[in-house]
Order: C-alpha cells, then sequence, then structure tokens
C-alpha cells in the first residue's frame, strides 16, 4: 500500500503536479484502491492545522519578509562589515555573519538570498573576491537560515514529529554554529591564499556609527531568542512579538516601509504560509496510510540490517536524506520521511531530536544543490552567475557542508545540549 | 470575466489581510496581557480560528499564482509540442484532489452543524473551522484552473526569483 503511493506521488510530482497535490492525489488514490475510508484525508487535513504552535510559520515568515523590505538586512550587513570587513577575506565572514543573525529573525534562506545577496555580492566584488567565489559563500552561508532558529522548516518538522518545538528549535543552534564556523575557517585559509579581498584601513568612527545604526536591528534576533528560550514566551508568541518589532523598526525608525508595502507582505506571508502548510497537511493524510500499512515497522526492520551504532545509522541516512533533499521541496521531503524513517531511527538508539536537526541539516545541503534547489536558483539569479559555474565553484563549500553533517552525526551533544539546557 | 477573476483574488486577499493581521494583533495582546497579570483566555482559541482561515485562503491564492513548489524539470526539458500535458496534467490532478476535499469537508461541516459542535472558550460553532477547508478547496480548483489555462499568473503574482517561498 505505502508502495502504491510513493509511486503515485513520484510519477504524478515529475509530471510537473505541485509536490503537495501529487502527495495528496496518491494518497487519496491509496486509499480508494484499498478500501480505507476516503473522508480520512479531510479529517486528517482539518486537524492537522488546528494548532496554535503552526501560528509561528506565517508570523516569522511575515517577520522575514519586513527584514528585507524595511533596511534591517542591510543595516545588519554595514555594521558587520565596517567591524571585520577590513581584514583578509573579511568579506567572506562579514557574509557569514549577516546570514546568522539574519537566520535568527527570518527562518527562510531564499529570503537570505534575495534580501542580503545582491548587497554581499557586490561589495565582495568590488573589493577583489572573485564574482563565483562570492556567489557561492552567499548560497552556503544562505542555508544557515534553515538551521539557526526560528528555522520555518524545523518548527514544520517538530510539529509533524510530535518533539517539541521550542526544544527542536534550539536544537538548530549547535550545527548552525558549526557550520559558520567551519565555513569561516575555510573563507580565512582561501582568502589567505589566494589573497581574497582588498585590506582597506580600519575606521574606527565611522564603524561605531555603523553598528549604532544597525543596533535596533542587531537586537531583534537577541530579544526574540532570549524571549523564546528563557521560557517567557512561546514560539508563536515570540513570533508575533518579531512582526511587531521589525515592523516598528522599518516603520517608525527607518521609515523605509509604509501601508501600502505592509499590506502586501501581510498578504504574501499568509499565501506563502498556505503553500508550506498544504504539504503538511496532506503529509498528515500520508501518515495515515503508511501506519495502517505498517510502513515504520518494515522500515526498522529493513534498517536494522545495518545493525550498527547510531552513528552508522545516521550516516546510511544521510545519504538518503541527500538525494531526497536534492530532488524535492525540502519542508515536503521532511514530512514525508519523519513518518517512516524516524521510528527506525528511534528504534536503533536515536535520539527523536537529534534525528530531526540532523535530517534538517541534511535536507538544507538540497537547497543548494542541484538539480532542484531553490537557493541555487535564488543565487544564480541575483549574481548573474551561471548555474554550473556557480556549482563548480560552490565544491568546496558542499564538501564543508557533508564534513560538518558527519560530526553532527558523531557528536549528539552539539544538537542535544542546547535542548537540555533549555529544559 | 478578467474583472470577475480579479475581484474574485482581492477578496481572499483581503480575508488572508484581516486574518493575518488579526493574529498578530492577538498574540501581541495575549504575550502583554499576561506580563500585566489580566491573562485574556480566548487570544488563543481565536488566533487559531483566524489561523485556519488564512493557510486555507492562503493556499487557495497561491494555486492562483501558480506558486506551490513543483518538480519542473521534466516540463522545462520537454519539447514546445508536449508542453500542454504538463499544464493540463496538474490542473486535472488539483481538480479532482480538491473536488474530493470539498466534498468529504461539506460533508463534516454538515455534521457539526447539526450536532452542534462548539469551541471550548468562545462557544462559536466549529463549523466555523470546516468553512474556510470548504470555501478554500473550492476556491482552489477554481485558482488552478484560471491559472492553468490563462497560463500567466496574476498581476501581482509570486516573485521571479521564487522568495514567495519559505525554505
Amino acid at each position: 500500500m505505502s508502495l502504491t503511493l510513493l509511486i503515485l506521488f513520484l510519477f504524478l510530482a515529475a509530471l510537473g503536479v505541485p509536490l503537495a497535490v501529487a502527495l495528496g492525489l496518491g494518497t487519496l488514490a491509496t486509499l480508494w484502491w484499498f478500501g480505507l475510508p476516503m473522508s480520512m484525508i479531510t479529517q486528517s487535513m482539518a486537524t492537522s492545522i488546528n494548532s496554535f504552535l503552526l501560528i509561528a510559520v506565517p508570523l516569522f515568515i511575515l517577520a522575514g519578509q519586513i527584514m528585507e523590505r524595511g533596511g534591517l538586512s542591510e543595516r545588519i550587513f554595514d555594521a558587520a562589515e565596517s567591524l571585520i570587513g577590513r581584514c583578509r577575506g573579511g568579506l567572506g565572514h562579514v557574509n557569514i555573519v549577516s546570514s546568522f543573525v539574519f537566520g535568527g529573525i527570518s527562518g527562510s534562506s531564499v529570503a537570505d538570498i534575495a534580501s542580503l545577496g545582491p548587497i554581499t555580492i557586490r561589495s565582495m566584488t568590488s573589493r577583489g573576491y572573485p564574482l563565483p567565489y562570492a556567489a557561492a559563500m552567499t548560497l552556503i552561508t544562505s542555508t544557515l537560515a534553515t538551521l539557526v532558529p526560528p528555522s520555518i522548516l524545523i518548527i514544520v518538522a517538530a510539529a509533524a514529529a510530535g518533539v517539541s518545538v521550542g526544544g527542536a528549535l534550539a536544537g538548530g543552534l549547535g550545527p548552525g554554529i558549526l557550520l559558520a564556523v567551519a565555513l569561516a575557517g575555510y573563507n580565512a585559509w582561501i582568502s589567505g591564499r589566494r589573497g581574497y579581498g582588498m585590506r582597506v584601513a580600519f575606521d574606527g568612527r565611522r564603524a561605531v556609527r555603523a553598528f549604532l545604526r544597525a543596533l535596533p536591528s542587531i537586537g531583534a534576533p537577541i530579544i526574540i531568542l532570549t524571549g523564546m528560550f528563557s521560557g517567557i514566551v512561546t514560539p508563536t508568541e515570540a513570533a508575533g512579538l518579531a512582526v511587531l518589532y521589525t515592523l516598528l523598526i522599518a516603520g517608525v525608525l527607518h521609515r523605509e516601509i509604509g501601508w501600502r508595502d505592509m499590506v502586501q507582505l501581510t498578504i504574501q506571508a499568509g499565501r506563502t504560509a498556505g503553500a508550506v502548510l498544504l504539504i503538511l497537511m496532506v503529509a498528515r493524510a500520508a501518515t495515515y496510510a503508511f501506519t495502517v500499512d505498517q510502513l515504520p515497522r518494515k522500515a526498522s526492520g529493513w534498517l536494522a540490517v545495518f545493525d550498527g551504532s547510531g552513528f552508522t545509522t545516521l550516516l546510511f541516512m544521510r545519504v538518503i536524506f541527500i538525494v531526497v533533499g536534492m530532488f524535492m521541496d525540502i519542508v515536503a521531503a521532511a514530512l514525508m520521511l519523519i513518518p517512516v524513517i524516524m521510528p527506525a531511527a528511534v528504534h536503533a538508539g536515536i535520539d527523536p531530536m537529534h534525528f530531526l536537526i540532523f535530517m534538517s541539516a541534511c535536507l538544507a545541503v538540497g537547497l543548494a544543490t542541484p538539480p532542484v534547489g531553490t537557493c541555487l536558483f535564488a543565487t544564480a539569479y541575483v549574481s548573474g552567475v551561471p548555474i554550473p559555474r556557480l556549482i563548480v565553484a560552490a565544491l568546496p563549500f558542499y564538501a564543508i557542508n557533508m564534513a560538518v553533517l558527519v560530526l553532527i552525526a558523531a557528536f549528539p551533544q552539539i544538537v542535544l545540549w542546547p535542548v537540555a539546557l533549555l529544559s | 470575466m478578467e474583472r470577475l477573476d480579479r475581484l474574485l483574488w482581492r477578496l481572499v486577499d483581503a480575508v488572508i489581510l484581516f486574518a493575518v493581521t488579526g493574529m498578530v494583533v492577538l498574540i501581541c495582546l495575549q504575550v502583554g496581557s499576561r506580563f500585566f497579570g489580566a491573562s485574556i483566555p480566548w487570544t488563543e482559541e481565536l488566533s487559531r480560528f483566524l489561523f485556519i482561515w488564512t493557510v486555507w485562503f492562503g493556499l487557495a491564492a497561491s494555486f492562483r499564482t501558480g506558486s506551490h513548489p513543483a518538480i519542473t524539470l521534466l516540463p522545462d526539458l520537454a519539447p514546445r509540442s508536449l508542453r500542454w500535458i504538463f499544464r493540463a496534467v496538474p490542473m486535472i490532478a488539483t481538480t479532482v484532489l480538491f473536488a474530493a476535499v470539498t466534498w468529504y469537508g461539506y460533508d463534516l461541516m454538515r455534521q457539526q452543524m447539526a450536532f452542534g459542535e462548539r469551541s471550548p472558550i468562545l462557544q462559536m460553532g466549529m463549523w466555523l473551522t470546516t468553512m474556510p477547508l470548504v470555501v478554500g478547496a473550492a476556491l482552489s480548483i477554481l485558482g488552478a484552473i484560471v491559472s492553468g489555462i490563462g497560463g500567466g499568473q496574476a498581476a501581482d503574482g509570486a516573485r521571479p526569483d521564487g522568495t514567495g517561498r519559505a525554505e
């Protein structure tokens, strides 16, 4: 039964049917064929989004859009640039830091490229970095937003997996920092060797001014994350406050956003959330079919062949995650993989939280890889670098990403320590 | 016809705008009221209702603008003479799926009305949470057909760089 569903899904998806519709129709046809109640599709869809936690999704999307349009990202970049941009490879580090901070509010990798990408790439090339390197760096740093809290992918995945959303968001922090540090290390090394980036005299006055100008923008993720992780507010409430805060800064302080923009951004956030959450809704219905078919138990049986430690099991799963992530929208991929593979992972002795974050980190790689990578396309679009060239330039970064994944698989503490700290 | 199409989706956008704004206001109110020691009990329930409206109307609007994520590898490679297949199949698939969702959703809503199911705090009829499902599913069919036949995107549709997406 599960096989029928999966084959139907893949067939429809290959024909260009939206992923959510392909999964929904595959499920509907399977329910009908095996004589299960077809009304389950509507039931599952209705119950899956009747959730206060998921309200965080449209709100964090909206906050990210306000940041992008309201001049917050630009100020964050300026401040980082005037502080650390002067040394060799400095702008590469700026690229990493500003994507990290941006991800601390928006949770969307594509939004990161659209808003920070053009500024970063332009500044890097004007300081003597090769364009493909600047673009590839922007491409990889954008995936940080999918790991650093609040990540939209992690919110949706945690809700689907039935683990604590706040905990899962904290779990993304360790891998996010690790990836950022690894990228910074590589950037420092290669920039030193190849002489990327001109040295510019440090202008203390300008640095202080840029920092003060960016202070409210940098403050946003700090306020939001502290509020959320100290337990004063829930993730959903943090998202509401994030909208209010970014709006105050963009509208009142920067005066870069007006009523007309706000109307447009609000509607866009609702539409995007609808598209993301439709996948969640149909995935819930598919999960019903998988459960009736006892697919999770079967998958545990298959994986038992590996009869190894959690580490080897995760390394094997990494291959599946990355291949799936290369072809599919990552939210859809996560929601398909969770019901099938998570029970098997737990059976193999892997902590559910560790599994979930590891999976998200693997899928995030898929955003930047061919043949289907939203971030890859977006970066090619904003930088003007042809996709094949961009892929070649990004090869060392993919390698770093792989190495980081091995570390995350080997050391569950990277994920679990911040989670434990939270609870 | 074109004017009717524009009017309808403007109305859908208006609902989304109202619901998202409502959620932001309610959630800030929830935090604020708790901060001042007088928690308002109904903010959570009401914002959850608005959220359901947002999701269903938002996903319907995304069918109209054709911005639901899909794998376009094969359609992009196909010769021009076969392109119509890759427009027709998604349109038909969306119609069949959402026809079923509308049908069973309507059934569910009728049951909820008949049994007089009510929400725990505000005592609102639970059918109010199923209505957006029925309306949104029906609108999705319409959106998919109009976007499939028209081929183009709505005037203010998804941006070409895909920034409407949330990955």
